[in-house]
């Protein structure tokens, strides 16, 4: 019997370890992905999903720009399923499935403010989106640079303009909290 | 309060529960389990896309004789994808001629006549396989002798299948509708399993010369091979079946043997050519969910 990921080498480009490829970089990004989508198992589908384009196309994973890339690609597919489900989440206020907070009253005011968060994302900018959530996982300007492909110096400039717009539409719809 | 700490403020709470982890190695079992699916999808079809070829490349008479990819009705030049999603509609029972008069405890097969005799397996199968073949065609010989007995014993034994034969007599072969009234006067009276493997197993020998009633003969009891010579001989309700097996060969745009039509979850996809046991369990067990 195959050893995990043993078919999965075989096939890729020769040289590069698929398996340990994915274990360096799994968890990171199915944790960018869940701050974007509701759902945990949802976004351990999309990270799959992520990392499917890599095994058919190996030559990302080669490159330098290879983290950069697997971070913002993780963001956009979260942003593309959260916009796809916006309507849903405006319409739904069920509670998460494991509670931060301890009362019901604080359970459901987190999960009332997650929903306004990831709907006022939904409705910004893609790139305002992408560097907030990209900034907000703790990457570095350098790293929030090379996964947007951006100038390093311009990075904070461009964080405070989506921090500003951010705010300016979470007001807009939601009062200041 | 400044814009980046408010906004870091609101976006803390898309923090993941504290006991939230991904789960890598279920993650890449997924990612396994997504490459093996791509894989066999490829290589049916490659599979598909080279008997298409050589289907065209031949003309239908030569077909049968020398491709191993099944006969195909004369005059059409369709090639068949892979698996072709039909039109949803329900599986259609299989219509067999029910002939109360005739004398069922002769035969020593209680109630033969009310059983759908081309029909096999749990009604509550989730997949249905309805195979549409002609007792000529050197590749449904091919598939019922090498495919269909494991095919039984693995998928319709186990509740998993229901198998459903339709009659695909093609014109080009002489003997193809006198062999399917065998059958079926067979399955009338209770024999069907055992006279259509008798007449895939000695296709070389009646379709040399024709003399289909000696083949069958050779499975069935004296007593009632006399019956079945009877029905064969005057029993217009044989060709009903094969009518309404017709009708819907028509309605599913077959035009070759042996094709398989699945049926899953309201969803009926053709598939033409299966001679390769694997092939076809690698296509069921995605259809199942496995």
């Amino acid at each position: 019997m195959n050893a995990p990921g043993k078919a999965i080498e075989t096939e890729a480009a020769e040289g590069f370890d698929f398996e340990t490829f994915f274990h360096d970089h799994y968890e990171r990004v199915a944790r960018v992905i869940v701050r974007v989508v509701r759902d945990p198992s949802r976004a351990e589908e999309i990270a799959v999903d992520v990392f499917w384009k890599v095994w058919r196309n190996p030559e990302i994973a080669l490159s330098d720009r290879a983290g950069g890339w697997l971070y913002r690609t993780a963001v956009r597919m979260g942003l593309d399923d959260l916009r796809k489900n916006a309507r849903r989440i405006r319409h739904e206020s069920r509670p998460p499935n494991r509670p931060q907070a301890e009362t019901p009253e604080q359970v459901h005011a987190a999960a009332q403010e997650r929903d306004r968060v990831r709907l006022v994302l939904a409705s910004l900018d893609a790139r305002h989106a992408e560097l907030l959530l990209l900034r907000s996982d703790d990457l570095s300007y350098a790293e929030v640079a090379a996964a947007l492909d951006l100038n390093p110096s311009s990075v904070g400039t461009f964080i405070s303009r989506a921090q500003e717009a951010f705010r300016r539409e979470y007001v807009k719809q939601y009062g200041e909290p | 309060m400044n814009d980046e700490r408010w906004v870091d403020a609101r976006l803390r709470a898309l923090q993941p529960a504290n006991d939230w982890s991904p789960n890598a190695n279920r993650a890449f079992a997924r990612l396994r389990g997504r490459q093996r699916r791509r894989r066999s999808w490829m290589w049916a079809t490659a599979m598909a896309s080279v008997a298409g070829i050589v289907m065209i490349a031949l003309p239908p008479e030569a077909t049968c004789a020398v491709a191993r990819v099944g006969c195909r009705r004369p005059a059409t030049a369709v090639l068949l994808a892979p698996a072709v999603a039909l039109p949803p509609q329900a599986p259609q029972p299989v219509v067999v001629a029910k002939s109360a008069e005739r004398p069922v405890k002769a035969v020593g097969h209680a109630l033969t006549y009310d059983v759908n005799y081309k029909e096999s397996g749990s009604p509550k199968a989730p997949v249905v396989c309805e195979i549409y073949s002609d007792y000529e065609c050197p590749m449904c010989g091919t598939f019922y002798r090498d495919v269909f007995p494991q095919f039984i014993a693995e998928y319709v034994k186990t509740g998993k299948v229901r198998v459903i034969h339709r009659d695909f007599p093609l014109t080009q072969h002489p003997f193809a509708k006198l062999a399917a009234r065998y059958a079926n006067a067979a399955g009338e009276l209770g024999h069907y399993d055992e006279v259509v493997a008798q007449l895939f197993a000695s296709q070389m020998e009646w379709t040399a010369n024709g003399n289909v009633d000696a083949s069958v003969a050779k499975v069935l009891p004296a007593e009632t091979m006399r019956k079945v010579r009877a029905l064969v001989e005057s029993d217009p309700k044989l060709d009903a079946t094969v009518q309404s097996d017709l009708s819907m060969v028509a309605r599913d745009r077959i035009d070759q043997t042996p094709t398989i039509v699945f049926v899953s979850k309201g969803v009926r996809r053709k598939v033409a050519g299966i001679q390769s046991f694997d092939l076809l369990r690698s296509y069921l067990d995605e259809m199942l969910g496995k």
